[in-house]
């Protein structure tokens, strides 16, 4: 069945996951690769839309394995707006002003949040003394040792030369990846394609999109407004708060999604009323 | 973010120190500094709001739609491993059963209000006297259920003081089990969630009330603030333009500009000092943003962390016992509110991910004075917003059915969870158990070497399971009635994820049985306050906050003029 469902192309037409992006790396070629084939195991591409490594998914894991590269670390963007949304006008629509993208900027840590991202990323290994708690606990290991030598197991494991297997075959080297590597992994996917695109994921708010245009940060735009002539609060049709939806449902439950919901309703012992 | 010495750096010499800076610590500042009293506020977390003591406009702090560096990276939460705490039901576990971020609370200027979403319900009258309607029952199974020390009519002008320092939208008369009030809220209700009026026709069919919950965000510009706009990042995440009244644009923005205020964040407090006969505080070791340590010293003491980190610090400071303990009580009757949650699935388009995620609430299911049902709590209509946490949970909720993949792409598709789902929260009483409790781990330290706190917590039969099993299914037949396809209760937080702490040092008269006095002084230590939901004898079924900041109001008011803290509101 694995075999089957080789591909033909070659590896090399796949090598540009994540690699358009510039900055600090830690992750070779080759990781990237295994680990974008990961990334599209957690969330393929299909007819509805490309899968997490087009998506950047890679780029946003290297760049947090690398962000003490950075001063201050790339860790936590600054905010308060993007440059997505404009400033409201004083009759609620639409101003011709935009903010800066202010989530490109990074904010500095503080000395106990730098110490435990050191920690997290680095490992017990990799920090001067130790984590606090090896003794206890067992040291912890970092972030980037464990991707590291999660994806070199899985390649070891893996029945087939990587580079012999086209990416699409390549995916079910997620199943051979250590629990931990592969949990996080599968964590970090689902961050990079759902947050900020600052982080260096969720490609032209690809990841946004794919669950139907997601409008992702809305501000300083928001939603509603204060209608200045009467003092209520009103909705924009286009994307309403306290209305109706406007717009046909994208795309309704199937059955398939209905009866997962009637199994997880009777796992947990609640009803089903229609 | 900013590190350095807010307010008046110039003051040298304190009145009050005040440990903490979220719903407690902002309130006392607010209060004493108004009164000219020179007050020192100490934060372990860092500073997010640029202009925090400069005059208006206060700019915008530094915050976002950024749904990654609030509930995954940790921005203002405790990192849990740079500073766990460890967790376990009962001493019969050993040292601890988990280490993690238990009973997490946020670690920043303006603490745990800054990202709540803060509903701003007032406890009601018989929250305050449920050991007197409780009678013989009130001790049933471990449970110590009292009177607290003051009274509903005691605390009422101070909640309306508190409505509009924070500046809390609501409508009077419409929650049926509301005490009585001396004036209205400060603001009309804001916008209402689309799925409202549709669970208000579920629940009136059982002939419940479902009404705007009272809730301290802007439905109209406030206090130089302006009104929320409906970004839909609001539970969980703090505002990004000032209109949710959090402390740092409300209570400790208004005592750093009276002059008499200094704020030191990313100062950590791990000692207090006290004197040869353990009577009088004499200082506070802190560590400073760079590492170091350094002592700060002040008339009174004001203990205004979060009801675990309070007992955190009087342990760290006694010899092997904490200070102010002659009860035996420090650390005990921890309560965190029994969350539970039903989950209803739509097949509409409920666009939970705009506007508040919760703008409703019925209280039906609180009523202690009731004896043919349990004591319940408020329960609040919410949407499920944001993307990664939501994946997360089908995940985990799926995974197990075989979810993945191409699969789980397609359901975030279909059942995208800002349109399908709506959740039913209660927050129903906690009962005060002794055995509930906060100590130091044996053991695991945190990034400083410092001991960390342990919880010790387990539900109550009697009382918080009776609960749940009653409204649960109650609570199912809700949502259906509101149109959801099916109804589950979604599995509990083990220990409760309410993110709700109050108790530990439980206020009241009898030295014997509590750890402060009603007026927030300790019984042992003449010059140490305890303050906010730290002094709660028992939860209640509300959301805190509003009778934290109150509670330190009280506090506050009763440090100027004792005995007549009401003359301090004038």
């Amino acid at each position: 069945m694995f075999l089957q469902l080789a591909g033909t192309l070659p590896a090399a037409a796949f090598l540009s996951h994540g690699c358009g992006s510039s900055g600090p790396r830690y992750l070779t070629d080759t990781e990237r690769r295994v680990l974008g084939a990961c990334a599209n195991a957690v969330f393929p591409p299909d007819d509805s839309g490309p899968g997490a490594a087009d998506l950047g998914a890679v780029d946003f894991i290297d760049n947090l394995l690398t962000a003490f590269e950075h001063d201050p670390p790339h860790l936590h963007a600054a905010g308060p707006f993007s440059d997505r949304n404009p400033y409201p006008a004083d009759d609620g629509s639409a101003s011709k002003r935009y903010p800066p993208d202010q989530f490109l900027e990074f904010l500095p840590l503080s000395r106990v949040q730098r110490a435990g991202w050191q920690l997290r990323l680095y490992g017990s290994s990799g920090t001067p003394g130790g984590g606090p708690n090896d003794d206890v606990l067992g040291p912890v290991i970092g972030l980037r040792d464990l991707l590291r030598d999660g994806i070199a197991t899985a390649i070891a494991a893996f029945p087939m030369k990587i580079d012999d297997v086209d990416d699409t075959f390549l995916r079910g080297i997620y199943d051979y990846l250590p629990d931990e590597a592969q949990s996080q992994i599968q964590l970090l996917v689902l961050q990079s394609l759902f947050s900020l695109p600052e982080y260096g994921g969720n490609r032209d708010l690809g990841g946004w999109k794919a669950l139907h245009h997601y409008e992702g940060d809305s501000m300083p735009f928001g939603y509603s407004y204060i209608d200045p002539a009467t003092g209520n609060i009103l909705d924009r049709p286009v994307a309403p708060v306290i209305g109706p939806e406007t717009t046909p449902d994208p795309e309704p439950m199937d059955d398939q999604i209905i009866g997962l919901f009637a199994a997880a309703s009777a796992v947990l012992g609640g009803k089903q009323f229609y | 973010m900013t590190t350095t010495v807010l307010g008046n750096s110039s003051l040298d010499r304190f009145d009050v120190l005040v440990i903490g800076s979220g719903a407690s610590g902002g309130a006392v500042a607010a209060m004493l500094s108004r009164h000219g009293q020179k007050v020192l506020v100490l934060e372990a977390g860092s500073n997010y709001f640029p202009g925090i003591d400069q005059a208006a406009p206060q700019p915008y702090p530094q915050f976002g739609n950024d749904e990654l560096k609030l509930l995954h990276r940790f921005q203002i939460q405790p990192d849990p491993i740079a500073e766990p705490r460890t967790f376990r039901h009962s001493i019969s576990d050993g040292d601890r059963l988990a280490v993690g971020d238990y009973a997490t609370f946020a670690k920043t200027v303006g603490g745990g209000a800054t990202h709540a979403d803060l509903k701003t319900p007032r406890f009601m009258p018989d929250d305050f006297r449920l050991g007197t309607i409780l009678g013989a029952t009130a001790t049933a199974g471990g449970a110590s259920f009292v009177d607290w020390p003051v009274q509903y009519d005691a605390l009422e002008p101070f909640f309306l003081y508190t409505e509009r320092l924070m500046g809390v939208q609501g409508a009077v008369g419409v929650d049926p089990q509301a005490g009585p009030r001396s004036g209205p809220y400060p603001m009309p209700p804001g916008a209402a969630m689309y799925v409202a009026p549709r669970v208000a026709a579920g629940i009136a069919k059982f002939g419940y009330t479902m009404f705007p919950c009272p809730t301290a965000i802007n439905s109209v510009p406030y206090d130089d603030r302006p009104a929320c706009n409906d970004c839909g990042f609001c539970q969980s995440h703090p505002c990004v333009i000032n209109a949710k009244g959090t402390p740092g644009v409300t209570t400790l923005r208004k005592a750093l500009l009276t002059g008499n205020c200094q704020l030191r964040p990313e100062t950590r407090a791990v000692r207090l000092l006290v004197d040869g006969a353990g009577t009088t505080i004499t200082g506070v070791e802190a560590i400073l943003p760079d590492g170091t340590r350094g002592t700060f010293t002040a008339d009174r003491y004001v203990l205004a962390a979060n009801p675990v980190e309070d007992v955190r610090l009087l342990y760290l400071s006694g010899s092997g016992r904490p200070l102010g303990n002659s009860s035996g009580l420090v650390g005990r009757n921890l309560m965190l509110h029994h969350g539970v949650n039903v989950l209803g699935v739509f097949e509409d388009q409920l666009h939970g991910h705009r506007g508040r995620g919760s703008t409703h609430a019925f209280t039906d299911f609180r009523k202690p004075s009731d004896r043919s049902q349990p004591i319940g709590g408020i329960v609040v209509v919410t949407t499920v917003p944001y993307l990664i946490q939501q994946a997360l949970t089908y995940l985990g909720q799926f995974g197990p059915l075989g979810v993945k993949g191409a699969l789980l792409k397609k359901m975030l598709r279909q059942a995208r969870p800002r349109d399908r789902l709506l959740s039913l929260s209660m927050y129903g009483e906690d009962a005060p158990q002794p055995t509930n409790t906060v100590d130091l781990d044996p053991a695991v330290r945190d990034i400083d070497g410092i001991p960390v706190a342990r919880l010790t917590y387990r539900p109550l039969d009697s009382y918080e399971v009776a609960a749940e099993k009653f409204f649960v299914p109650k609570m199912i037949d809700i949502v259906g009635a509101s149109g959801a396809r099916f109804g589950a209760q979604a599995p509990n937080g083990d220990p409760p994820s309410s993110g709700h702490l109050m108790g530990t040092l439980r206020f009241g008269a009898d030295p014997a049985s509590s750890v402060c006095r009603p007026d927030g002084r300790f019984h042992d230590i003449g010059n140490l306050y305890g303050t906010g939901a730290s002094l709660f004898p028992t939860s209640s079924g509300f959301n805190p906050t509003l009778t934290i900041t109150t509670v330190a109001t009280y506090v506050a008011a009763s440090m100027l003029f004792p005995g007549m803290p009401e003359r301090a509101l004038a």
